[in-house]
């Protein structure tokens, strides 16, 4: 059983200072892998400062681990040559959460979408790359007539993240790294977008692993979860199981915390006292 | 305030003041062939007096004390102790007056004059530029205020020589040139202050005119963006009297990058004082800078450039000192 | 309860070079005091705009062409600029979106606090108080929200983004207003955090007996938090209800669309997107825009009419849409 993406045992330590350094473990020991055969969409679920970010860059290679190991394809990625650094870039793609910041707002649109053709030399032809951006675009419901040519203050958020993730399919890669791809869009327009990131699993063979706070939205797309509280993983398994019958405490809170769109279901009264009680072991892969 | 961060702080100051110095001692030893006890002697002996003979002993004589007949390098070490001890040496042309002294003479009126032009430009420049930018400001300032940036356009020399043409002689308001009134005793009393002032008055304008149109512009730019900001609609919506928004909110948050701009535009404003004081005749070094550049009287050259740079030096050290207590966002970590 | 609120036919137009754009056309609503509404809709919606015309925010060139804002019976739109200043955040008060930048941040917490007091006091002719009674009112407002006192010298990137939203509560309860508006306060915040400043939130309003008005995109959020739901939809509001009538019984189409579209625990795999865009403001047809949404435009012409479906549900649609 071959892996496509292997982090083992990865920890990050961000140092500040020289003189009186002070640390920060961002991610302490965490170990997950990603099954080339079977493609899935994992969930890493936690709060602002767990570490899902920091998790998500090492993955993607833009920073390297203080412990531990990432492996792509068998090769570890912070030790690649040229070319196959380009084959992991190509191979493994992010989409970010906002949909304002990555836009450069002196190009059109459509540089984000021909600029990673050409880079990776996917292809030359003008008409491929002009049908590929097509076939992407409709691929996220969006019309090329409507948006190639703008700007991006010309198009709505909604707009610009759904090119966004076009942009990421373009590459047909084999590993798209979303973190909070939704997070800063209208909740009722969620829907569209996380459906195009369903389909790459269903339809393209893509593995998703799809960073949030929100488990309503990870439930409804993911297979599983790992839920991450100040860096460690402290529990993970099928995502029915765990946001239906959680067990960490920390699991818990965020269960707790879900706005459900239903009158009757209230959330509890949040005690304070709760986050005191966060220091548990961790529970663990869980399959019951 | 970590030790770390002052040290970091002072070593540059010291690296700066260092290069500065080195570049300031090679550079008037690459003009060729100019030595300047030859041509100070050139000059003695066009005034009358030739000794022909003699000429060349005393010119030998000269070189060894001013130590011009060393090998290069060892002028160069010399040249660094006598910096680092403020002995800046003795003037070719007025021998036996110290370089030290003649700057330590005309220091007083550089000082004065730039620091009251360089706060006033700040002032009036900032506040002006605020105001412009400022949405409740009275309209009539967006018609009176632009064409003042004309001024700002023309150089320093002749915005110098306007002045004293129309307000020292065409509405003799002003006196001419000078930094007191020649003849009168020094004394401390009121009068003389007056009269200091009064002086005073027409190098500060110039410099405060020249620099009053780049400042307005920069600080309507950043008053025009900063009213964009939340923070400000979130200070109207609370019902805050617009004065106070415009000081506390606008003004207050564009000190920092008005203070960068400073830090960098002392060096300007330090050449630009120079000039002034030429045309006024203001006895500042400015004067005394362009009296030795003629007379190749390199110690008081040496001295006054070294001078320049360490007082800019200091500025931009104790500048970056000040930073953090204006911004809070900036800490003294690195 | 009597109504604190009254809102009638608002208008908020924005003048461009390509025509008005109808930001706000036409709304009418009222607030009891102690009650939560919630206006949900999309952006561009025009939700925000009415809440900052409410606050009588809006800037050139958007023009409040029309509309009554009865705040315990005084009409907003009748004050002089004076008057209306005195009234922010006396009478009514703001508690932005995204407080990451809405703070001063150059100027300490308790600074910021500080200067809404002194201004209105000044403006009310109170004599102004001393040193340590600023002191002692701003304590008693950091910590009805939830924070320590020692944030009072804090300056806000010092501070969380929580800890931020729960400081422009504070600011926006100090006056004791009657009523409350709050623009999406928790879009920048993570689950956890948002649970706890919306409890803060509905601490503070119900201490002071103020109405809340909460503006957001969020069903989710609205469903466990306010009384009644007003949903918004292209500058309209096109159903309003209270909110367990809302998610048992929606009758506007887009309405339902919106419901359908959250995910509950039990649509794994299954997305119900809304088709089509929001509609751009400028040179609105004067039919319903809904039905050019979902591409029905047999339907464009016809009138859209109010109708009652009981005492306290109404929605705005027409003909097409009440088929669907």
């Amino acid at each position: 059983m071959n892996n496509i993406i292997d982090v083992k045992n990865v920890t990050k330590i961000f140092s500040k200072g020289i003189i009186n350094k002070s640390f920060t473990r961002a991610v302490n020991n965490i170990s997950l892998n990603i099954d080339s055969e079977k493609p899935m969409i994992r969930a890493i679920a936690g709060e602002s400062g767990s570490g899902k970010t920091t998790l998500a860059r090492m993955i993607l290679g833009l920073i390297s681990p203080t412990e531990g190991e990432l492996f792509f394809q068998g090769q570890n990625i912070n030790k690649l040559n040229n070319e196959d650094r380009l084959n992991f870039r190509k191979s493994v793609q992010p989409i970010f959460q906002d949909p304002f910041g990555v836009f450069n707002p002196f190009y059109k649109i459509d540089r984000v979408l021909n600029t990673p053709l050409i880079k990776f030399q996917v292809s030359n032809n003008k008409t491929e790359i002009k049908d590929r951006i097509e076939t992407a675009l409709n691929s996220v419901g969006l019309r090329p007539d409507e948006t190639l040519g703008r700007y991006p203050h010309e198009l709505s958020g909604g707009q610009r993240q759904r090119i966004m993730v076009a942009r990421a399919l373009i590459l047909e890669p084999k590993v798209i790294v979303a973190d909070e791809p939704v997070s800063m869009v209208d909740a009722s327009l969620r829907a569209t977008i996380l459906e195009s990131i369903y389909k790459f699993k269903e339809e393209q063979n893509i593995s998703v692993i799809y960073i949030t706070h929100d488990l309503t939205t990870a439930h409804q797309l993911c297979d599983d979860i790992m839920v991450l509280y100040a860096g460690n993983m402290v529990e993970a398994g099928p995502i029915d199981l765990i946001v239906r019958n959680p067990s960490h405490p920390y699991t818990k809170l965020l269960v707790n915390s879900i706005p459900f769109p239903d009158p009757d279901m209230n959330w509890k009264k949040y005690d304070p006292k709760d986050r005191l009680k966060l220091d548990v072991e961790s529970v663990g892969w869980r399959n019951k | 305030m970590t030790f770390k961060f002052v040290s970091k702080r002072i070593l540059m100051f010291f690296i700066v003041v260092l290069v500065a110095s080195s570049v300031n001692f090679f550079i008037p030893k690459l003009v060729p062939d100019t030595d300047p006890v030859s041509i100070r002697m050139m000059e003695i002996a066009d005034q009358g007096g030739v000794y022909d003979e003699g000429m060349k002993a005393v010119a030998d004589e000269y070189f060894k004390m001013f130590g011009l007949d060393q090998p290069l390098w060892k002028q160069y070490l010399f040249h660094l102790r006598d910096a680092a001890t403020f002995n800046l040496g003795v003037s070719f042309t007025y021998y036996p007056s110290t370089v030290m002294g003649m700057i330590w003479d005309a220091l007083p009126w550089t000082f004065g004059l730039l620091f009251t032009a360089t706060i006033m430009s700040f002032v009036i420049g900032g506040v002006v530029g605020a105001l412009l930018g400022w949405p409740y400001a009275p309209r009539s300032l967006r018609y009176i205020v632009p064409p003042l940036f004309l001024f700002s356009a023309i150089p320093y020399y002749m915005l110098g020589l306007l002045l004293i043409y129309v307000l020292a002689y065409w509405l003799p308001l002003f006196p001419t040139a000078g930094g007191y009134q020649i003849g009168e005793i020094f004394n401390f009393g009121w009068g003389r202050m007056v009269d200091i002032i009064h002086h005073a008055a027409l190098p500060a304008l110039s410099i405060v005119i020249a620099e009053f149109g780049i400042r307005s512009l920069v600080t309507r730019g950043m008053i025009l963006s900063l009213y964009g900001e939340d923070y400000i609609k979130l200070a109207e919506a609370k019902g805050l009297p617009n004065s106070r928004i415009f000081m506390w909110y606008g003004i207050r948050n564009t000190l920092l990058p008005q203070f960068t701009i400073l830090a960098l535009h002392l060096g300007h404003i330090a050449s630009g004082a120079i000039i002034v004081e030429i045309i006024f005749a203001y006895p500042g070094l400015g004067n005394l800078l362009r009296d030795s550049v003629q007379a190749f009287d390199f110690p008081v050259i040496y001295g006054i450039v070294y001078f320049l740079i360490l007082s800019i030096a200091v500025a931009t050290l104790l500048l970056d000192f000040i930073y953090p207590i204006i911004d809070p966002r900036i800490t003294y970590e690195d | 309860m009597s109504k604190i609120l009254e809102v009638n036919d608002l208008k908020v137009y924005f003048h461009t070079n390509l025509g008005p754009v109808k930001a706000v056309d036409g709304i009418s609503f009222s607030l009891e005091s102690g009650e939560r509404l919630g206006l949900v809709g999309e952006s561009g919606s025009g939700k925000t705009t009415t809440a900052l015309a409410l606050m009588r925010l809006i800037k050139k060139p958007g023009i409040i062409e029309n509309g009554k804002i009865l705040v315990d019976q005084k009409d907003l739109l009748a004050l002089n600029d004076t008057q209306m200043r005195e009234a922010r955040f006396s009478e009514i008060s703001m508690i932005p979106q995204g407080a990451m930048n809405s703070l001063n941040p150059v100027m300490k917490i308790g600074e910021q606090l500080k200067d809404t007091l002194v201004a209105h006091r000044k403006y009310s002719g109170d004599q102004s108080l001393s040193k340590q009674q600023y002191r002692s009112i701003i304590d008693n407002l950091l910590t009805s929200v939830g924070l320590e006192k020692n944030v009072a010298k804090m300056f806000p990137h010092e501070l969380s983004g929580g800890m931020k939203q729960r400081v422009t509560i504070a600011m926006g309860i100090s006056l004791e207003p009657k009523v409350i508006l709050a623009d999406e306060p928790t879009s920048a915040l993570d689950v956890v955090v948002q649970r706890h400043v919306m409890e803060t939130l509905q601490n503070a309003q119900e201490k002071i007996g103020a109405g809340l008005i909460l503006v957001g995109h969020d069903m989710g959020l609205m469903a466990q938090f306010v009384h009644r739901i007003g949903v918004m939809y292209a500058g309209k509001l096109v159903e309003i209800a209270p909110v367990k009538t809302i998610f048992k019984n929606p009758i506007h189409p887009y309405t339902k669309m919106l419901i359908r579209s959250l995910p509950k625990l039990d649509s794994h795999g299954r997305f119900f997107g809304i088709p089509g865009l929001p509609p751009a403001l400028l040179n609105l047809s004067p039919g319903c825009t809904f039905c050019e949404r979902v591409e029905d435009f047999s339907h464009v012409g016809e009138p859209v009419e109010w109708t009652m479906i009981s005492k306290d549900h109404e929605v705005l649609m027409c003909g097409g849409c009440e088929k669907r």
